[in-house]
């Protein structure tokens, strides 16, 4: 695999209010158009946001990837939003991480993304990462017991 | 024994998205008390409304495999070919971070 193949996934948004959305290259960015931001308008969605992010690493990289990825826990437990953040690993492929965290508001997400620890991980993903990460945005809609 | 944590992804046909929801809803009330669960919450994805995650920690692999034959699950194995587009996809995966 090329090197620039990994990318830390970019996210967009329209200046309606609307969903966000990844662009993977910078055409596709440019193709968007004037109405997108880096940054979401205002605090449009107050409701608590669960997202699930989904890292591969190369196998040849497990033990490393699963050290770099829990120094980021103790880091980001205490930040401000933080509800829930859970680190696991495949049973059957160990090479597949994942990332289940809760945040009270889609806001305090995009500022937990934009510390320079996460942003380490898009310096590092091409030597540790085998694909662009996953990021599911997603709302619970069970109750808390 | 290890915890296990599962994390199954489920996309509803386009025109059972509130049939699904309400379905696996359902499911939530009767296995929140079964032996051996920890927790058991599900989601919506914000993009794609078709998309359902259930998010599950169990004490160990033997509760969850239990889990899996009680009725309410044996219903859902009915209903699936129903409400899904596509076979549910279920990771098997641990908690490495402290809780």
């Amino acid at each position: 695999m090329e090197k620039s193949a990994v990318k830390f996934p970019k996210w967009k948004y329209p200046t309606n209010g609307g969903p966000g959305r990844v662009v993977d290259t910078a055409e596709e960015e440019k193709a968007l158009g004037p109405g997108w931001v880096d940054k979401p308008p205002g605090a449009s969605d107050d409701r608590q946001l669960t997202l699930i992010a989904h890292l591969v690493a190369k196998p040849d990289k497990i033990a490393e990837t699963a050290q770099f990825l829990l120094s980021l826990v103790d880091a980001t437990r205490p930040e401000d939003g933080c509800v829930e953040y859970h680190l696991h690993q495949g049973n059957e492929d160990p090479t597949v991480f994942i990332f289940y965290e809760s945040w009270t508001t889609r806001r305090h997400w995009d500022l937990h993304m934009g510390q320079p620890l996460v942003q380490a991980i898009a310096g590092r993903a091409d030597e540790l990462l085998a694909v662009t990460p996953r990021i599911e945005l997603m709302t619970m809609i069970s109750k808390r017991p | 024994m290890t915890q296990l944590t599962i994390i199954a992804h489920l996309v509803a046909k386009p025109d059972k998205i509130e049939e699904t929801r309400k379905f696996l809803l359902g499911l939530v009330h009767p296995t929140r008390p079964e032996p051996g669960c920890v927790e058991y919450h599900l989601h919506q994805d914000n993009d794609n409304p078709t998309e359902f995650t259930f998010y599950e920690n169990w004490t160990n692999r033997g509760e969850w495999d239990k889990h899996m034959e009680l009725p309410h699950l044996s219903e859902f194995a009915k209903k699936a070919p129903e409400l899904f587009a596509k076979d549910p996809h279920i990771r098997l995966m641990t908690m490495i971070s402290d809780r």
